[in-house]
């Protein structure tokens, strides 16, 4: 799968930039038929509450918005308590967008029966999804917790992961206090305390599953300020695959502007700042505004290297702990506070440890090189060696030489060692100190 | 108790040692000119090197069973008015003699002369004569030049390679810079400026000077033979600065050459391979010719990188970053096309190309090693209004922003390794992410991809 993730940014990208609210919506009803819906709720029980209240629903859906389509799936309706079915679970009504009549009929042969086998109904929901590329959404009704052996959150989690719905909601029929946060992990809980709560209840939760989603990322420094023009990726968290590449941008008032998402699965939120932070398992609430916010504790690196006019810039590599490396040289973004290894290609080399604090310039001052020149004429070996560093440190290995030399070093003592390439005499070696200084030359004369 | 046993053993161990040694023969050259009545600090010259003299050889003595020595007096018997060329005299022949007979001839000494010192080198093949081709070491005391004609140089240049003698040392006592331009030739010049340096230093450079400690220094090459050479070795004893710097080489036979080390201190070898090799502890046996091997196989390693057409553009050699697999700090950083030795072993490699290429656990363990860097391909990118964009690529797997432009930007050239990129930008006009445009790229190497927008 992570192997094709490259073609598939590459594809999705061509695709478009946003994401609209599908053209439909499917909503499936999960009705709980169990024994104990037939407990007495207020005037009614609770079984004819949900049915009642249920067909008035499709009833205005269907009459205010034709692009929704709705299904019913019901449980525990089929086989008495007695018997323990735990797969009885079933699609009464496939999802269409005139199923008045079909609910009204349908709701009226279900009666309280049997199990709450929630998990396998959420299961074999799923199927009833056969189309993804609509805004799918799953609508819990019950009255209680699950009583076979399934586990609802891992049932939940395959729909997320599988982007198959939304995050599903759960109504409760007055659910005891003390059992709400066992539904915490399948999805949104919302208990109704009486007949008429759960009526808004649900119409506000089909409004929520069927409306448009969006989302606006704010970047902020660690001293709040707004960040932005940086690049961000969205990723599915659970596929890794890129999904979207976006440059961060604000309005014209200066706020993040709002991105209509797809509300289904989890996203991985990338900013890729240097090095980047990722936003990880981030799960939007469907059907309204989400807002991220992400803080980028930025931090400058300013590196007085005095360059000479005849001089290259030197590269400074940024190393983390966990190997994300950097070639500041090239760096056009602020860099993460964080501790760094600090690697510089000038002569010495030299690795420093370096602690980037948020909102605050480091400076990192390397002096201009001096020019180190050798005359020489004879067949020579020799190497450069760093007198500051204990032990001294080879610093340039020159090799055999026989001509003239020019090196840039940084300024410092220096020992260059050396041999007349034609003496077997190791005692022959000759060392010879000298010093560097910015912007100067230094002479060896060896003619 | 079992101690003491062990110190015992291991002076006899050391007493057969050094009887064992052939006998070291040592003559003191002094001069007897009229200038050694010149004062000196608080002494005049002649009883400061009268002092020490005696002082030395007593040590010596004491240090040595097999030590004999002799003395040879110049410019003390003519006045420097009869310019006598040859007044030089040998006051005790090389022998077994006592530190009494020696006091005994200083002290008969008055120095009044001139300075025939390549005449008085000369006699010394006389004084030396049987004793050819043994541990001959000559010791001069002076402080000044030649009087006569004569090459002090020329002469000891004789005795050396005729072998009379092994070593000379010239113990300065205050010679000036002129003067000293006469023992050009000789290595072991000590020359302090003042008579507290003299007779501090003095013993150290006498010891050293006679001591016949010698090193051998094996390197190993990848084939286990002792062929590995050319790479300079630096000794530390306790030292802030190392004692020795020197390049390891291979002499006419195809031996590590042998070295001339002070054995009384113990040493930290650092053989200056990248990395280098650092051998602790190294403790020398006195008066022994000692070996030490140390497997050191290097590896030539080349990083090739190429430039671009210069019609296109003269793209600046890329420059690498080396570290040992798993150490945190780089210890080498250099430019591509240049070959350098390492030691075997496992590396990575950081190459500072875009993105930059990094090559982990380069297994660097035959004699050359060569990686091809292919020729970078160049983006330009053209805009018509000022853009935000970043330049992504995929490293293991993972989306990666290698670039990102300068905030605004409309013009921008990049030497790219060749492969696919995505180009993730958006107008600075346009104030909605979702206006973001990907403009996907695939670089070849030396061809040039120009982007207008």
């Amino acid at each position: 799968m992570k192997k094709l993730l490259f073609l598939i940014f590459l594809a999705l990208v061509n695709i478009g930039y946003s994401q609209e609210t599908p053209q439909i919506q499917k909503v499936l009803f999960v009705l709980d038929a169990s024994g104990s819906m037939d407990a007495m709720w207020g005037d009614e029980d609770k079984m004819t509450i949900a049915k009642n209240t249920l067909y008035q629903l499709v009833d205005s859906i269907e009459r205010a918005n034709p692009s929704i389509q709705v299904g019913l799936r019901v449980f525990g309706h089929q086989y008495h308590k007695s018997l323990d079915n735990c797969t009885d679970s079933k699609l009464e009504i496939p999802f269409g967008s005139n199923n008045q009549v079909a609910f009204a009929n349908r709701l009226k042969a279900i009666n309280p029966n049997g199990n709450t086998p929630i998990a396998y109904s959420l299961i074999e929901s799923a199927k009833d999804f056969t189309d993804i590329e609509s805004l799918n959404s799953i609508i819990l009704i019950t009255d209680g917790l699950e009583n076979c052996a399934g586990n609802p959150c891992d049932a939940a989690k395959y729909l997320n992961e599988k982007r198959i719905t939304i995050n599903p909601f759960i109504i409760g029929l007055n659910i005891e206090d003390s059992l709400i946060s066992s539904f915490d992990c399948i999805g949104t809980f919302i208990n109704a305390k009486d007949q008429d709560e759960l009526k808004v209840v649900l119409q506000n939760t089909v409004k929520q599953a069927t409306g448009q989603t969006t989302l606006s990322i704010e970047l902020l420094s660690a001293g709040n300020q707004t960040i932005t023009n940086t690049p961000i990726t969205i990723n599915d968290a659970i596929s890794e695959e890129v999904l979207f590449a976006y440059i961060h941008s604000l309005t014209k008032k200066g706020k993040p502007d709002t991105l209509k998402i797809d509300p289904r699965g989890w996203y991985d939120i990338k900013v890729h700042s240097y090095p980047p932070i990722s936003s990880d398992q981030f799960q939007l609430t469907a059907g309204v505004h989400n807002t991220l916010t992400i803080t980028i504790p930025k931090s400058y690196l300013a590196v007085g290297h005095e360059q000479q006019y005849d001089e290259q810039t030197p590269h400074f590599i940024l190393k983390t702990e966990d190997e994300w490396v950097y070639n500041y040289r090239l760096n056009n973004l602020p860099t993460l506070a964080n501790t760094y290894k600090l690697s510089t290609t000038l002569i010495p080399l030299k690795n420093e440890t370096v602690k980037f604090e948020a909102d605050k310039v480091l400076k990192q001052n390397y002096p201009a090189n001096g020019k180190l020149s050798i005359k020489n004429n004879k067949a020579l070996r020799g190497s450069i060696f760093d007198r500051n560093s204990a032990p001294w440190n080879l610093v340039y290995d020159i090799g055999v030489f026989s001509e003239d030399l020019e090196l840039k070093l940084q300024p410092g003592v220096y020992s260059f060692i050396y041999i007349n390439e034609s003496d077997n005499d190791s005692e022959r070696s000759h060392r010879y100190d000298f010093e560097m200084f910015p912007e100067r030359t230094t002479v060896i004369q060896l003619r | 108790m079992r101690q003491v046993a062990l110190a015992i053993l291991f002076l006899c161990f050391s007493c057969t040692l050094w009887s064992q040694q052939a006998p070291i023969n040592v003559l003191f050259v002094v001069d007897g000119s009229s200038s050694m009545l010149k004062k000196w600090g608080k002494e005049d010259k002649w009883t400061i090197a009268e002092k020490s003299l005696l002082h030395i050889a007593d040590s010596l003595i004491s240090k040595y069973d097999s030590l004999r020595f002799g003395l040879r007096v110049y410019g003390h018997q003519s006045l420097p008015i009869d310019n006598d060329c040859e007044d030089t005299e040998l006051k005790l022949p090389i022998t077994t003699n006592t530190l009494d007979q020696l006091e005994d001839r200083l002290h008969s000494v008055k120095p009044k002369g001139i300075t025939p010192l390549a005449f008085t080198l000369e006699q010394t093949k006389i004084d030396f004569a049987g004793l050819e081709g043994q541990k001959n070491i000559l010791i001069i005391i002076t402080d000044g030049s030649e009087s006569c004609l004569g090459d002090p140089c020329a002469i000891l240049e004789i005795l050396l390679e005729k072998e009379v003698i092994v070593k000379p040392v010239i113990i300065g006592l205050d010679i000036d810079i002129e003067s000293l331009r006469d023992y050009h030739c000789i290595k072991d010049v000590f020359n302090p400026h003042h008579p507290f340096e003299f007779e501090r230093k003095i013993m150290q450079v006498v010891t050293q000077a006679i001591s016949f400690t010698t090193l051998q220094v094996n390197l190993l090459d990848h084939l286990q033979a002792p062929n590995q050479s050319d790479i300079p070795i630096l000794f530390y004893s306790a030292k802030e600065h190392p004692d020795y710097t020197l390049y390891h080489r291979l002499n006419d036979k195809g031996d590590a050459d042998t070295l001339l080390i002070d054995p009384s201190p113990s040493y930290t070898l650092i053989v200056q391979t990248l990395p280098p090799i650092v051998k602790e502890g190294v403790k020398l046996k006195s008066n022994d010719h000692n070996i030490i091997t140390i497997p050191a196989p290097t590896s030539a390693l080349t990083i090739q990188s190429y430039h671009l057409d210069e019609k296109v553009n003269l793209i600046p050699e890329i420059p690498y970053l080396i570290k040992q697999s798993g150490s945190e700090d780089y210890f080498h950083s250099l430019e591509s096309n240049h070959t350098q030795e390492y030691l075997y072993g496992s590396y990575d490699i950081d190459i500072l190309s875009l993105p930059i290429t990094r090559l982990a656990g380069v297994k660097l363990e035959n004699p050359s090693f060569e990686i091809k860097l292919a020729a970078p391909g160049k983006l330009v990118v053209n805009a018509r209004f000022p853009i935000h964009a970043s330049l992504f690529t995929e490293i293991n797997n993972e989306l990666v922003n290698i670039y990102t432009f300068p905030a605004n930007s409309k013009q921008e050239i990049l030497d790219l390794q060749p492969g696919a990129y995505s180009l993730v930008y958006r107008f600075d006009y346009q104030r909605s992410m979702v206006k973001t445009k990907i403009k996907n790229i695939q670089i070849e190497s030396k061809k040039t991809v120009e982007l207008k927008f």
